[in-house]
């Protein structure tokens, strides 16, 4: 009985695992190869002929490409600066989380007003700099840099809050012998900071880039996948086809194939990170 | 430390079961509670929130009192979502769905609705407008019954048009404005108010901003149907030259002519008219109270047509139907009853500032003195249009990809996609879209 007992106290959290995450997996990837009622390939058959597809496929992989590295570059500098001592760090502490707490839907629809290309705050910005107004996210070329942006304004703070968690956790005497043997801020952020937050790197790099993947919010709310699907990410084209096409054959391939993009990026990613297993 | 353990193990086991027992009580006496019925509505948030206290609720309540009634209600772009997760899932949570007309094909190819056949006689169903009636059926069966319809008119901001040296445009359906004289008449206005364009003026916009539900009505207008005779053919369709000719007019509005602005979205287009920011509207008839309480000096006229075309206008609006897996289908039933051909089908139509879908009531409006003065007029003008030139969207089982992927398509050429590239686009994405009703 007492070595039942942690067993049966994590049968709770195991069934709910089961029921939310295995499940649903499992059925995703079954009803991808099942065609009325037999097994097939036919739905990945149907997919791979879809344009749609292949364009979703490749915003995908561009918006990861880009997103990714400049969250966690920028995560990694706003980090450093929260952690150093400079005149008026308190005040900065207390607000740059503020983007943190506020709802997605809601960023975005500030966003969306701040980027009109009608008289937004930002091209107002821009006016006075003389720079003329931009479409933003009207526009095939900027509306998916627009998304980074918000989707970065959004995440870099919480992702910063792991890495200061991280620095804090580096001991004092590690940069005291540093700077005893001359080395500059660059040497000693480079060979010693960011190497011994290698692990606290990993858990933000996996985990920002299944946040990024699955991120589809700023396009529901602002763009609907457009100018001319330059915005259409895969999982929007997927929640698409399963909650207003009803088309859930095609939704489970989508997010299967998904799952497999997002699994060698991580997977590169480990290898560059050198994760030991 | 073992027996702690042990009696702690107890307790937390104990504590569980009884959470369990709780809930399941609670569950058990509702359904339990006499010959009561509950049944629940689903549907959009604009009309639940008003019907706390309203007459046709309060009307419904008493005149069955054996029928409690709930609602639950979500915003425009997330009901249709739910609407489909939960029926495609068999949820018995709803009786009564709030269906938009050209989704009764879909919902009744998916399965969502019970035929109200067995609940509206032939003589009833005959008291709606002809085209509702053909749009609500469904394989020969009633499929679900007209709450009231829609009108969209063109709506104008005298002040504007008073600044700008247009003069007001007839109210006469035989002398409306074309979409041509609109254009020059937006820039005239746009010249003399903004030249500098630093105000924010726009001369013309069409409130749901590309949404086939207005949008339709350029190619309608021009002789071009919207779908293919099966319902499902959209090759040749809406990528004929009549299409592309209208395609390429609405572009002109945003890129040549730039009457009417980019980046403006349906929910800002009425807020940006109300805000003395737009000349011509052509919004819906319940933008007019609204645009008055917001002190807009307002003046209306029939919906504009091509001048090589014929005049049409937008129609069709929610509907109810009897969810397939209600456990209370009677009592549904006589909910959408009462709703739609009984007592609560006039209040109801007169709060929500739509057009009536019964015949009589069209009728009524002709000669009711509440009518004769503004703004009730603006709903003569609308009931000519739903009798003369109202045009429904297409009923197709794939409404809800047609007119998602086409929405997205008049974005693009809003954005400056060229309008046959787009079309042929939406070609593509169509015919993929609805492989599977074939």
């Amino acid at each position: 009985m007492r070595r039942a007992t942690p067993y049966l106290l994590l049968v709770p959290a195991v069934l709910l695992l089961v029921i939310f995450k295995v499940y649903p997996i499992v059925t995703t990837l079954l009803g991808g190869f099942s065609c009325k009622g037999q097994v097939s390939l036919a739905q990945y058959r149907i997919l791979f002929d879809d344009p749609t597809f292949w364009t979703s496929l490749w915003v995908t992989l561009k918006y990861d490409i880009i997103v990714n590295p400049l969250q966690i570059f920028a995560a990694l500098l706003l980090a450093l600066l929260i952690d150093a001592k400079v005149p008026g760090i308190r005040t900065f502490r207390s607000i740059y989380y503020l983007p943190v707490p506020v709802s997605l839907a809601v960023s975005c629809i500030l966003w969306g007003q701040m980027l009109s290309p009608n008289n937004g705050v930002v091209n107002g910005v821009l006016g006075l700099v003389w720079i003329s107004p931009q479409p933003f996210l009207t526009s095939v070329r900027q509306a998916l840099p627009s998304i980074v942006v918000i989707a970065s304004w959004k995440g870099i703070a919480y992702w910063a809050i792991f890495l200061l968690a991280g620095l804090q956790g580096i001991n004092s005497e590690i940069y005291e012998a540093a700077r005893i043997d001359g080395a500059n801020w660059w040497n000693t952020t480079w060979r010693i900071t960011v190497p011994l937050l290698r692990r606290v790197l990993i858990f933000v790099t996996v985990s920002d880039t299944i946040a990024n993947s699955l991120l589809f919010v700023p396009q529901f709310v602002l763009t609907g996948g457009g100018p001319r699907l330059s915005t259409n990410v895969l999982m929007y084209e997927a929640y698409k086809s399963a909650f207003s096409y009803m088309d859930t054959a095609r939704a489970n391939t989508m997010i299967t194939v998904l799952l497999l993009v997002i699994a060698f990026f991580v997977f590169m990613e480990m290898k560059f990170l050198k994760v030991d297993y | 430390m073992k027996r702690a353990m042990g009696s702690s193990f107890v307790l937390v086991l104990a504590l569980i079961a009884m959470a369990l027992l709780v809930t399941s009580c609670g569950r058990g006496q509702a359904g339990s509670s006499g010959k009561q019925t509950t049944i629940t509505y689903l549907g959009e948030s604009y009309y639940v929130d008003k019907f706390p206290g309203s007459t046709y609720i309060t009307g419904f309540e008493q005149k069955y009192p054996n029928i409690k009634f709930k609602a639950e209600g979500y915003g425009f772009d997330q009901v249709f979502q739910v609407i489909e997760v939960k029926m495609a899932a068999g949820s018995k949570d709803y009786d009564v769905i709030q269906v938009d007309a050209p989704n009764i094909s879909a919902y009744t190819f998916r399965n969502y609705l019970l035929p109200l056949d067995k609940y509206f006689s032939k003589d009833e169903i005959n008291q709606f407008i002809p085209a509702d009636i053909a749009g609500s059926t469904v394989n020969g069966h009633y499929m679900a019954a007209p709450l009231f319809t829609s009108c969209v008119v063109l709506l104008y901001n005298k002040s504007l048009l008073q600044a700008g040296g247009v003069s007001f445009p007839s109210e006469d359906p035989m002398k409306r404005m074309t979409w041509e004289d609109l254009v020059a008449a937006s820039q005239k206005i746009m010249k003399a108010v903004d030249p500098a364009g630093k105000k924010g003026i726009q001369g013309l916009m069409i409130e749901q901003v590309n949404r086939p539900y207005q949008t339709l009505t350029l190619p309608n207008s021009l002789g071009a149907p919207s779908i293919g005779q099966d319902s499902l053919t959209v090759d040749g369709i809406i990528n004929s030259p009549q299409w592309i000719k209208a395609a390429q007019f609405y572009s002109d509005l945003f890129n040549k002519y730039k009457v009417s602005f980019r980046g403006v979205t349906p929910d800002e287009a009425p807020q940006d008219f109300m805000a003395g920011k737009i000349a011509f509207f052509v919004g819906g008839t319940w933008d007019v109270t609204p645009s008055i309480k917001a002190g807009i000096s307002l003046g209306y006229a029939p919906h504009p047509y091509f001048k090589d075309g014929k005049p049409v206008s937008p129609t069709g609006a929610w509907h109810l139907g009897i969810a397939k897996p209600s456990a209370h289908p009677d009592s549904a039933a006589a909910f959408v009853r009462y709703m739609t051909i009984g007592d609560g089908s006039t209040p109801w139509v007169d709060q929500s500032g739509m057009i009536p879908a019964r015949i009589s009531e069209l009728n009524r409006i002709g000669t009711d003195p509440k009518y004769a003065e503004f703004p009730g007029s603006v709903f003569k003008i609308a009931a000519y249009e739903q009798k003369n030139t109202a045009i429904a969207r297409p009923v197709t089982p794939g409404f809800n990809e047609y007119d998602s992927i086409l929405t997205s398509t008049f974005e693009d050429i809003r954005n400056g996609e060229v309008p046959q590239t787009a079309l042929n686009k939406a070609v593509q994405q169509i015919n993929t879209a609805l492989q599977k009703y074939r």
